[in-house]
């Protein structure tokens, strides 16, 4: 896509407001090989991969490689940390409105969860940032600083809010419609404890749609970090990804979608697997 | 009573001098400290100075690098740095600079004139630089760049202490050749020794040593003791990479950094703060936003249809609406920070019925409309936002405009190839008015090294080069006022606006300054903080 664009690396490496030299730029041009014809460079590119090479940076003259070793710390730092919390509020959240349908926590939570799937994630962050950072002082407002999980919590809860709202509701969802199974109705009628039909009976069988999404949800949230990363100043993929697509470099875009294809790969990969844990009908042989 | 009068007036006395007191004691520069300072531009990419191309690298590579001579952001003119004088031959050609004796580089070893020839020589370097083009005209410079020559002929190493430059043709403006980004001087041994990990080490002569980068992250740098003018009063200087203007505000109320780059949306925020309302710098920008008319295309070589435009516009208005008053007006191309800017100058003010009348004149009514289509950014300053914002008052003198939102990168390729009707931008950086002036509108140069107009005037170009031969600075500015008129009555471009750039410092920092060049370019080594910063 970035090869048919117009504008090339050559032509954005100056400051693109002044001048340029013609000559500089097809300097520059054959420096990256940007002369060579696409097919060409993408043969380079292939062969280079397979050696576990990603190439050099036009933008910064660092190797991908090293670009990404060093901005992929901070996205799943926070991807995790979200996730993790996230889906623990989310499910609760989700599984408490659905027992106690119609009640005040059950709307109490769905509005919640409306507000938090439609707010922006942008604002959000700055909202946070004014609350915690500039009027209470509790949390750092931006960057890693020390790399302390203080500077994570921010951007964690940030990335995290709509996936705890989107959870929510599918808890509710689907909890609400195992709750009127038959074999729910048979297990209270033999006289089983009704803590353990809500978590043997009603809960575990309701988890196999919401692990689907939630699996699903892991793939935005690393998708959504772009703008987490950018609003609260951390170096991570999703900020390396953005810059290097309005620079047209190349090699860092390809490298991050690269990391970023994989990341999706073995999350699905995961949630599959998950399947066959969490219901018996379903067996890889 | 009368002791009573007596004791107000002493005690008065001993409070206004307890005051100055405390006062004078604030003001005392103080060493120590950490100063952090954000990028508002985002991420530099390279930082080896070869290859810094852009603002954001110079940001951090000003500071651990110097070069020989400095531009002073007050009056715009070379000062001495490493070179602590210079001598030009009558005919202008021959610069002769006397260097600083005993510079220091980071690694301890001095900074002599082979390290300036050996600088020189690689930022012409195509293998190592991406800046070739700034010593052009250096004899033999060019040969050494496309690799006929393995040495620049027109560098000469006289001593340890003095070196030689020879010019291939007149450049009065060749000291800033020797200020500009790429010209740092880098240490000969520790480059060679490293090769291309140099960029690792960046070892300089400049007020800070590198201690790191991390993309995306920050670059860290600290004091160098042994910097030849004295070491700096910051311990430590942190440049932050906050490009996201909303999310740089709540850092800076929260304490985190300790200057923020202020941009027309976030003003406010600022201004009406009772603290930060105080400490803020507003400067003049050497910029000038414009619409830029191709022309090649057959409708805008009338010349009344430009004029048209410019008249047609309430600049003001749009300035005080649309950019929260953080612009100036433009008559011209030159902006009131640059050494050319002419006071005199009458631009275009808005006058509609005169824009109606020139529009009549070259045939065109708002029955018979001149289609016109503008090329912008989503830049709410120098954007589509703008053209949206002036066309009510162009299209009621006869014009009509469609404007075509693209990228940034997508209009430099239409550009280049002159595939446009006009686009809205800001140009600008250029310290000497004769270069800002020659690289947009002088007939000799090719559209892609700026001519983006495709104007042409053997007039202009005849003061053009009499200002570019002219070594008098009075009888230069002459010919600079003599060509900005023409292109003025010309009209090539619709002048809009000079920029303003607004920065606001934390109270506990001290000594920042007005630097229209660009404001993220401070004396860093002249900073300090006093002892209420949390980072003291």
């Amino acid at each position: 896509m970035l090869n048919i664009l117009p504008g090339d690396a050559a032509l954005l490496a100056g400051d693109p407001r002044a001048a340029q030299n013609p000559e500089i730029m097809d300097a520059m041009r054959a420096r990256w090989g940007l002369d060579q014809p696409i097919h060409i460079r993408y043969a380079t590119y292939i062969t280079n991969l397979i050696r576990g090479d990603l190439g050099i940076s036009y933008r910064t003259g660092n190797t991908v490689n090293r670009l990404i070793v060093l901005n992929f710390p901070p996205t799943i730092r926070i991807v995790i940390l979200s996730f993790i919390f996230s889906t623990i509020l989310g499910i609760s959240l989700g599984f408490i409105a659905a027992v106690k349908h119609g009640s005040a926590a059950d709307i109490g939570s769905m509005i919640f969860s409306i507000f938090g799937i439609s707010a922006p994630r942008f604002w959000i962050g700055l909202m946070l940032m004014y609350y915690f950072a500039v009027n209470l002082r509790l949390l750092p407002a931006s960057g890693l600083g020390d790399g302390s999980i203080s500077y994570l919590i921010l951007p964690s809860v940030t990335l995290g809010i709509p996936l705890i709202a989107l959870l929510a509701r599918t808890t509710r969802a689907s909890v609400l419609d195992v709750m009127k199974e038959d074999y729910v109705r048979t297990a209270r009628s033999k006289g089983l404890s009704e803590r353990t039909v809500k978590f043997k009976h009603i809960f575990r069988n309701a988890l196999i749609s919401i692990i689907t999404i939630a699996g699903l949800q892991l793939g935005t949230l690393l998708a959504t970090t772009v703008i987490v990363e950018e609003v609260f100043s951390l170096p991570g993929l999703g900020r390396l990804i953005i810059r290097s697509i309005h620079r047209r470099d190349i090699p860092a875009v390809q490298g991050v979608i690269f990391v970023f294809a994989l990341g999706f790969i073995i999350i699905n990969l995961s949630v599959d697997l998950l399947y066959a844990y969490l219901d018996p009908q379903i067996k890889y042989d | 009573m009368k002791k009573l009068k007596i004791f107000a007036l002493l005690f008065l006395c001993l409070l206004v001098l307890a005051n100055g007191i405390s006062v004078e004691a604030a003001e005392e520069e103080r060493y120590g400290g950490t100063l952090i300072f954000p990028l508002a531009y985002g991420s530099p990419g390279y930082l080896d100075p070869a290859e810094v191309t852009r603002v954001e690298g110079e940001i951090i590579t000003s500071n651990i690098f110097d070069r020989l001579v400095r531009i002073d952001p007050e009056t715009l003119t070379p000062v001495p740095l490493i070179a602590e004088s210079w001598d030009v031959s009558d005919d202008g050609l021959e610069y002769t600079f006397y260097l600083h004796e005993g510079i220091k580089f980071h690694d301890g070893s001095e900074l002599t004139a082979s390290d300036v020839k050996f600088s020189f020589e690689r930022v012409m370097n195509p293998d190592e630089s991406l800046n070739t083009d700034l010593l052009h005209n250096v004899e033999g410079a060019r040969e050494f760049r496309d690799g006929e020559s393995d040495y620049i002929s027109g560098i000469e190493v006289i001593n340890d202490y003095e070196i030689k430059l020879t010019l291939e043709s007149l450049d009065v403006d060749f000291l800033l050749t020797v200020a500009r980004r790429g010209s740092e001087i880098v240490p000969e041994e520790a480059v060679t020794e490293l090769g291309d990990d140099f960029s690792d080490y960046l070892i300089g002569s400049g007020p800070f040593k590198f201690v790191s980068w991390i993309e995306g992250a920050a670059a860290e740098l600290e004091a160098f003791d042994d910097y030849f003018r004295g070491r700096p009063y910051l311990d430590r200087l942190i440049f932050r990479d906050m490009e996201e203007a909303a999310a740089r505000v709540p850092s800076f109320l929260a304490e985190e950094i300790d200057f923020d780059i202020v941009f027309p949306a976030q003003f406010e925020i600022y201004a009406e703060d009772p603290v930060h309302g105080d400490n803020m710098v507003i400067v003049p920008e050497l910029w000038t936003r414009h619409v830029h008319f191709n022309l090649e295309v057959e409708k805008l070589q009338d010349k009344r249809v430009r004029q048209a435009f410019n008249y047609a516009v309430d600049k003001e208005l749009i300035i005080d609406r649309l950019v929260d008053g953080m612009a100036f007006p433009a008559t011209g191309w030159l902006p009131e920070s640059s050494p050319g800017f002419n006071p005199d100058l009458v631009g275009y003010d808005y006058d509609p019925e005169k824009a109606a009348s020139l529009m009549e004149e070259a045939g065109y009514s708002p029955d018979n409309p001149l289609e016109l289509e503008i090329f912008g950014t989503t830049s709410p300053h120098f954007g589509v936002p703008i053209i949206e914002a002036m066309t009510p008052f162009l299209e009621e003198v006869g014009f009509d405009i469609t404007p075509v939102q693209m990228e940034g990168a997508t209009i430099s390729d239409y550009r280049m190839v002159g595939d446009f009707e006009a686009y809205i931008q800001s140009h600008g950086g250029e310290i000497s008015p004769v270069e800002y002036l020659r690289k947009h509108f002088w007939s000799g140069l090719s559209r892609s090294e700026g001519r983006w107009s495709m104007y042409e005037n053997p007039e202009f170009d005849e003061y053009i080069e009499l200002a570019m031969r002219t070594i008098d600075e009075e009888e230069r500015l002459e010919y600079v006022h003599r060509a900005e008129e023409i292109i003025v009555e010309d009209a090539p471009v619709f002048f809009y606006n000079y920029s303003q750039a607004v920065g606001v410092f934390q109270p506990w920092v001290h000594g920042i300054v007005e630097n229209p060049l660009e404001l993220s370019l401070q004396p860093f080594e002249n900073i300090w903080v006093d002892d209420s910063s949390p980072r003291k």
